[in-house]
């Protein structure tokens, strides 16, 4: 199976390990393609572009991906409206409230990870559900804070997540999963990824397709708007 | 006085096994007995002490391959999955950095050394 990490840091930005040693530990694992992402911080991001792009390695896709931390609604479609159109994948970090609902009803974003960080409850609701639904917008799962958690913290962590796999599973949005690694010791065999998904009560076919499928259409459909194949917003519905 | 084993249960009466074989990715070589505990610390930790013993989990000491840094842990055919996830959860061997990799699951230990080990069988040298 075609398996995508959808987040991981390199040194290029936070991470730890350079962008070679990730991506050819991410093919050791069974990835076929990684999204190596970098934190907003209101650069131009043409260095970072840059290494991503010189990277080559037989047999992975190599991505380019971005993501945001908002302080509100507005900070985040500033942001967004800045880097939409250089990376193929757009991701923002919930965990306010107000920016968990404003990313939901953004067309333009591609993943809202981790809802519910930072909070006591699971950071979503029905109207956000609904949006993400019809905007397309993916709720994330990010390994990394329920391996670097233990006992009550992660126990909490676990069962916010476990609510949200609910909820995404009953109101159809499409759910994609990642390691979140910042160094290549946190990534994880894709597999292991499903198994806990699985866990936590998300379907099989549903949690293969959150690190097969879904990541895959997104950065196809990215790749596509940024070619100037498809213009976002607009569908064809026949000939 | 001697005591008896109690006899065998038929294999209708046992609970089905399923042998899943692990490799430990790290840098430098890792002590067998710390990957043992961290296995032991990562499964409780993650599943809990009622879970470990719903799954029927047993990390078999004497299939492990030091050279290969593979061996097999045998729990209950319901609880593969249980098992890889808890796996997941080891990040350090002693102060070594590990990634703990599920490479399959199989029902027999032949043929899990067979199918995952490389070991050939006698018959297969005709």
């Amino acid at each position: 199976m075609d398996f995508t990490d959808s987040q991981v840091f390199t040194n290029a930005c936070v991470g730890e390990d350079s962008i070679e040693d990730m991506v050819s530990f991410a093919k050791k694992l069974g990835y076929v393609q990684i999204v190596v992402n970098c934190n907003y911080d209101g650069g131009d991001f043409r260095e970072f572009l840059k290494k991503v792009e010189e990277v080559k390695i037989e047999g992975i896709d190599i991505v380019a991906g971005i993501s945001i931390d908002a302080k509100d609604a507005n900070d985040m479609k500033q942001k967004i409206s800045k880097v939409r159109d250089r990376f193929p994948v757009v991701i923002v970090r919930g965990g306010l409230y107000n920016v968990n609902r404003a990313a939901c009803e953004d067309a333009r974003v591609d993943v809202l990870m981790n809802p519910h960080a930072g909070r006591i409850d699971n950071g979503l609701d029905e109207p956000c559900l609904k949006a993400a639904r019809k905007n397309g917008v993916a709720i994330g799962v990010n390994f990394r804070p329920i391996l670097k958690s233990y006992r009550k913290q992660r126990a909490f962590l676990l069962q916010n997540v476990a609510t949200n796999l609910e909820l995404c599973q009953e109101m159809k949005v499409r759910v994609v999963g990642c390691s979140g690694a910042q160094s290549k010791w946190e990534m994880r065999d894709p597999r292991q990824l499903v198994a806990i998904s699985d866990s936590f009560g998300l379907d099989l076919g549903r949690g293969y397709s959150s690190l097969t499928t879904t990541p895959k259409e997104i950065i196809e459909k990215n790749r596509k708007i940024m070619r100037g194949d498809a213009v976002r917003g607009v569908k064809v519905i026949g000939d | 006085m001697v005591d008896k084993k109690p006899k065998f249960l038929s294999p209708t009466l046992r609970y089905k096994k399923r042998y899943v074989a692990y490799k430990a990715i790290s840098e430098k070589n890792v002590d067998f007995q710390d990957l043992y505990n961290a296995i032991w610390k990562s499964l409780v930790e993650y599943l809990g002490e009622k879970g470990v013993s719903e799954t029927r989990i047993w990390v078999i000491k004497n299939t492990y391959d030091t050279e290969k840094k593979m061996g097999l842990i045998r729990c209950a055919h319901t609880g593969t999955d249980n098992v890889r996830a808890g796996l997941s959860f080891v990040q350090k061997v002693g102060d070594i950095p590990v990634v703990v990799q599920v490479v399959g699951v199989s029902g027999t230990i032949k043929a899990a050394k067979q199918k995952f080990f490389g070991e050939r069988s006698l018959e297969s040298y005709t």
